[in-house]
C-alpha cells in the first residue's frame, strides 16, 4: 500500500513555486553556514562578541567550547522533542479512538495542568529522583514540549469531518486502516505544527539544564550572568537563535501541505 | 416502437438480502421496531418518510454499521451478524448524502479505495478507475488528478458514486445521496442514475425524504414512520392505493403528476417520426394535421418544429435542453418540454443530440388515465 499524500488545507492548493523552493534553501544553507562558522571557531567568536562588548575581556567559557555545548543542547533538544513526539501521538490518537474517547478531557485538562508548571520546578523537584546532569532536564522538557503534540494530535484528529469517517467504515475499511488512510493524513499537518513548537520551545528551556549541571547552551549563559558578562550571555544566545532559525526552516520546508 | 407505456412490474423476484424483524433501541428510544424487508434483488428499493422514521437506521443495520438489538439480516444463506464486518462493507458500495471523499487523496485514489482495499492488480485498478470515471460522466482526463476541493457538489456526488461502484459490489447502499445538491442537479444525477442501474441492475437500496425522487426511483417503494413500515409496494400500487392517511398526506395532492415521474420518455416514444432537413411539404404535414414535423440539420439534430394550430402552421425554433428530452428523461420532463416548446409533441434526442423520436401529448394523456 502506497503511503497516501498529505495535503494540509485542501481549500488552499499548494502554490510553493520553484523560486520560493529554491529561496528557502539559500537561506537555509546561509543560517547553517553562519552556525558552523560561529560554532567551530574561537577566533570567529572572539571576533564578533569584541566588536559588540570592546570592554569585556573574556568572551568564551573557561572549560567548555561552544562546540561542546552545543551538541549537548541539540541531543537534549531533540531527544526531548521525539520523546514528546511518540508519546504525544500515540496519547493524542488513543484518546480519539472511540474506546479511548471517555479518557480526552481527562487527559487534555492533565497536559495543560503539567503546561502551568514552570520548567525550572520540574528540574529542581525531579533532581533527587534522578539526580544530577541531563536526566532531570530531559523530564522536564519532555512533559514541557508533550503539551503542543498531544493537543494538536487531538485537534488534527477531531476535525477529520464525521462523513469522511463515515464513508471509511462503510467502505469496509479496518481500524487500523481507518486510522492510517483516511484520519492520519488529515490529522497530519496539525501535528507537524505541534513538532515544530515543541522544537522551538525545547530549544530554549534547555537552557534552564545548566542549572544542574545540564551540558547545553545554558552553561554559558549562567556563567554569563553569574560573572555579569554580558558577552558570554550573548554568545550563548546566538547559537540558540540560529538553530531556532534552523529550525523553522527545516521544518517549513518539511511540513506535508506546505 | 413501444407505444404503450410498460414500467417493469415487481414480479416475486428472490431476495438475497432479507430482513427479519430487526428492532434498533438506543436506551429508551425505539429507533426501529420490528422491521421485516425483503429487498428485491437487482431492483431499487427506496426508503422514504419523514425525519426520525428509521429509513437510515434501516440502511445501516443492512452494512452493520449499526448493530441491530433483535431480528436478524440475511445475505444470501449467511446471517450479516456472522460475518466480518469489513468483508460485508467490502461487498456493498456505500454513498453518502455529505460524500465524504477523503480530502487528502485524489479523484483516482479515492475511487480506487474499495479495489485496494481488496488487493487487486495495479493495472487492473486504473482501467477500473478510468471505466467507472467515464460510466458517471467524468473525463477521467480531466478529473483523474482533481482533489475534492476542485469539484462542484454535483461532481463529487459523482465521483461518491463512482467509489460506491469501486469494487463492482453486488449491493449498492445510498444514504440520501442527492440530497445536498441543487434541484437542477439532483434532476441530471437522477437521470444519470437512472441509466447507469439500467445497465448495471445492481440490488440497491436508497435513503430519500424526497418523495418525487422516490417515486421516479424505486421499483419498490417502502414508505416508513416511526421506525415501522407503513406501507410497501410498486410505486405504482402505492400512488393507485395509499394504504392510509398517512400514506395520502405523504404523496401530497398532485398524485397524478407524480405518476408521471414513473415512466420515462422511451416507454412512450414513436420512433416514427416525420422529420427532413428542410421545410415540410404538404405530404409531410398535411393542412389541419395535429401531427408535426422535426426539421433537422446535417447532423440530424432537430433546429425547428412545425404543426398546424387554427388553420396555421407555426414554428417553433428548438434552442436549449428544455426543447427536447432523452429516452431516459421522466414524463414530468416531457410534458415541461411540450409546454415550453408550445407544440403537441416534443423531440426526443439521443446522447448526441440526434432526433431519435417524439413524445405526444395525447399519449401522455391515455398514461394519465390508465
Amino acid at each position: 500500500m502506497k503511503p497516501s499524500r498529505p495535503s494540509a488545507f485542501p481549500e488552499k492548493p499548494s502554490v510553493t513555486t520553484r523560486r520560493d523552493f529554491a529561496g528557502r534553501w539559500i537561506v537555509l544553507v546561509l543560517i547553517a553556514a553562519a552556525l558552523v562558522l560561529y560554532i567551530s571557531s574561537e577566533q570567529v567568536q572572539r571576533t564578533l562578541l569584541s566588536l559588540i562588548f570592546p570592554s569585556e575581556n573574556q568572551f568564551t567559557h573557561t572549560r567548555k567550547t561552544i562546540l561542546q555545548m552545543t551538541g549537548a543542547h541539540i541531543s537534549l533538544t531533540l531527544g526531548a522533542t521525539l520523546l514528546s513526539t511518540v508519546v504525544g501521538i500515540v496519547i493524542g490518537i488513543a484518546v480519539t479512538r472511540n474506546a479511548g474517547k471517555d479518557f480526552q478531557q481527562l487527559v487534555l485538562r492533565l497536559n495543560s495542568f503539567i503546561q502551568t508548571f514552570p520548567p525550572s520546578a520540574v528540574i529542581i523537584l525531579a533532581f533527587p529522583v534522578l539526580g544530577f546532569g541531563w536526566k532531570p532536564a530531559l523530564l522536564a522538557l519532555f512533559l514541557y514540549s508533550l503539551f503542543p503534540i498531544l493537543g494538536n494530535t487531538v485537534v488534527g484528529f477531531q476535525s477529520v469531518s464525521p462523513a469522511v469517517i463515515d464513508s471509511a467504515k462503510g467502505m469496509g475499511m479496518t481500524w487500523f486502516q481507518q486510522l492510517w488512510i483516511a484520519e492520519f493524513p488529515q490529522a497530519l499537518p496539525m501535528i507537524f505544527t505541534g513538532i515544530r513548537h515543541s522544537y522551538i520551545l525545547n530549544l530554549g528551556t534547555a537552557a534552564i539544564a545548566a542549572v544542574i549541571g545540564g551540558e547545553g547552551l545554558g552553561t554559558i549563559i549562567i556563567s554569563g550572568l553569574t560573572l555579569r558578562n554580558s558577552a558570554l550571555v550573548l554568545s550563548g544566545t546566538i547559537v540558540i537563535s540560529l538553530l531556532a532559525f534552523l529550525g523553522e526552516q527545516l521544518f517549513h520546508m518539511a511540513s506535508p501541505g506546505r | 416502437m413501444t407505444t404503450h407505456p410498460v414500467r417493469p412490474t415487481l414480479e416475486e423476484t428472490p431476495s438475497f438480502l432479507k430482513a427479519e424483524h430487526i428492532s434498533v433501541r438506543y436506551g429508551e428510544t425505539v429507533a426501529l421496531n420490528d422491521v421485516t424487508l425483503h429487498i428485491p434483488t437487482n431492483r431499487v428499493t427506496v426508503l422514504i418518510g419523514p425525519s426520525g422514521c428509521g429509513k437510515s437506521t434501516t440502511l445501516r443495520c443492512i452494512n452493520a454499521l449499526v448493530k441491530t438489538s433483535s431480528g436478524h439480516i440475511d445475505y444470501g444463506d449467511a446471517s450479516i451478524q456472522a460475518m466480518s464486518e469489513t468483508d460485508l462493507r467490502r461487498n456493498m458500495g456505500y454513498a453518502i448524502q455529505s460524500v465524504g471523499l477523503m480530502p487528502h487523496l485524489t479523484v483516482e485514489e479515492n475511487v480506487d479505495l474499495v479495489p485496494r482495499l481488496l488487493g487487486w492488480k495495479r493495472s487492473e485498478r486504473t482501467e477500473r478507475v478510468s471505466r467507472l470515471l467515464k460510466l458517471v460522466r467524468l473525463d477521467p482526463q480531466v478529473y483523474r488528478n482533481k482533489y475534492p476541493h476542485e469539484l462542484s457538489g454535483g461532481e463529487a456526488q459523482r465521483v461518491g458514486v463512482a467509489r460506491a461502484l469501486g469494487a463492482d459490489p453486488p449491493v449498492l447502499l445510498m444514504d440520501e445521496p442527492f440530497g445536498a445538491v441543487d434541484p437542477l442537479t439532483r434532476e441530471q444525477l437522477q437521470d444519470e442514475f437512472i441509466r447507469i442501474q439500467r445497465q448495471l441492475k445492481k440490488t440497491v437500496v436508497f435513503v430519500t425524504h424526497d418523495i418525487d425522487e422516490a417515486v421516479r426511483l424505486a421499483d419498490y417503494l417502502v414508505i416508513m414512520k416511526d421506525g415501522m413500515i407503513v406501507q410497501a409496494d410498486t410505486p405504482e400500487q402505492i400512488l393507485a392505493a395509499p394504504a392510509n392517511e398517512f400514506v395520502e398526506r405523504f404523496l401530497g395532492p398532485d398524485r397524478s403528476l407524480k405518476r408521471l415521474s414513473l415512466f420515462t420518455a422511451d416507454h412512450c416514444c414513436l420512433e416514427q417520426v416525420v422529420s427532413g432537413t428542410g421545410k415540410p411539404s404538404e405530404a409531410q404535414l398535411p393542412r389541419g394535421s395535429n401531427r408535426c414535423y422535426w426539421q433537422v440539420d446535417d447532423d440530424g439534430k432537430p433546429i425547428m418544429g412545425y404543426t398546424w394550430i387554427h388553420n396555421r402552421i407555426i414554428e417553433r425554433p428548438i434552442t436549449g435542453s428544455t426543447h427536447t428530452v432523452q429516452p431516459y428523461s421522466s414524463m414530468k420532463e416531457c410534458m415541461s418540454a411540450i409546454l415550453s416548446l408550445g407544440m403537441p409533441a416534443t423531440a426526443v434526442v439521443d446522447d448526441d443530440g440526434r432526433l431519435y423520436g417524439e413524445v405526444r401529448f395525447e399519449t401522455i394523456q391515455t398514461i394519465s388515465l390508465s
